[in-house]
């Protein structure tokens, strides 16, 4: 098992009701993998915010993998202890 | 080019003595720029009293509707007895009465389909404060096409971000977002105190393009969250794919 270190910013820090989160998943396992389960995890509170309700990912975070910019269509592959930003998008006002 | 008075000169003493900055060159490059702020709500509201300070000669300002009361915590332009009145007239009056020498195109409209491209023509620089995802991808799309450096600024909460985009050399919005967001609500929670923060670097970052001082924030977010002060800054990169840019 690998432990992945989550950080939310703006509303997806509000929906998850936390500012970080730990995550347990399997060796090997890609950048896809880890936030479906991030979402499973969630009990559907950020899940929303992730996938459509076909299940699609949204495409509208800004995800970021120990501090450098990472594009899901990437998908590369977790490593134990990485730091996972997830920054929802925010505007003006 | 323009060049300072003496009144000028005496208004611009502290910051002139800036390392980097260039003095007085440095100041009437400031003054012969323009810089479109569109909003100007609590973020925009901070930029443009900031660029009017500083000596910015031209603002182009872009904002709809009349002043409530849920403006006044943190839109520092608009005031009390304005109240019902335009806040476009708000912002013209307040910032006139900073600097009376600031040339200001004020337009009574949030920035849309049919002024987006005219207005960002008119602009060296372009800051976005805008509230709405429609129009920060409108001046986006009008600052890549027109080749004009962008100010990115946004707030959430006690969060905020900030980056430098810079057409063919940064991503732009677009290449951030590739869609459109879905979970972005008008109305937000926010302190006046965290978009007058991110606010300040966003005109810091225009006066930084427009005089050539120090760094811009190129490919590079910068985020910060104030309920802990913790502050990162994201390389980020451009979209291969990006509609807009790519
Ligand atoms: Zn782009």
């Amino acid at each position: 098992m690998m432990q992945i270190n989550v950080k939310y910013f703006a509303q997806i820090k509000s929906k998850a009701g936390k500012s970080s989160d730990t995550l347990e998943i399997d060796n090997g396992m890609t950048l896809h993998e880890c936030i479906k389960q991030l979402g499973e995890k969630s009990d559907a509170s950020i899940n929303e915010l992730l996938f459509d309700s076909s299940g699609n990912y949204l495409d509208t975070l800004v995800l970021v993998l120990n501090g450098e910019q990472v594009r899901y269509s990437d998908n590369p592959e977790m490593n134990n202890n990485d730091e996972l930003m997830i920054m929802s998008p925010i505007a003006g006002g | 080019m323009k060049k300072l008075t003496d009144k000028e000169r005496a208004v611009y003493e502290w910051q002139l003595d800036v390392a980097g900055f260039g003095g007085e060159e440095g100041q009437e490059k400031l003054k012969n720029a323009s810089v479109l702020v569109s909003r100007c709500g609590g973020l925009g509201s901070v930029v443009a009293y900031e660029l009017a300070a500083a000596g910015v000669g031209k603002l182009i300002l872009a904002h709809g509707g009349n002043v409530k009361e849920s403006d006044l915590n943190r839109q520092l332009l608009m005031t009390d007895d304005w109240l019902g009145k335009p806040r476009i007239e708000s912002v013209e009056r307040r910032l006139k009465e900073l600097n009376p020498r600031l040339e200001i195109m004020a337009v009574n409209d949030n920035i849309n389909e049919d002024n987006a491209k005219a207005l960002v023509s008119e602009a060296d620089v372009i800051v976005d404060a805008a509230p709405l995802f429609k129009e920060r991808f409108l001046m986006n799309r009008e600052a890549v096409a027109q080749n004009k450096v962008l100010v990115d600024c946004a707030m959430y909460e006690l969060e905020a971000q900030i980056t430098t985009i810079i057409p063919g050399e940064t991503p732009c919005l677009a290449c951030l977002y590739p869609k459109e967001p879905v979970a972005w609500k008008r109305r937000f929670p926010v302190f006046g105190a965290v978009s007058g923060t991110v606010a300040c670097m966003g005109a810091m970052e225009a006066i930084k393009v427009i005089s050539g001082l120090g760094e811009p924030l190129k490919n590079r977010l910068f985020s910060m969250d104030l309920r802990d002060m913790t502050f990162a800054v994201t390389n980020i990169k451009r979209n291969p794919s990006c509609k807009i840019c790519g």
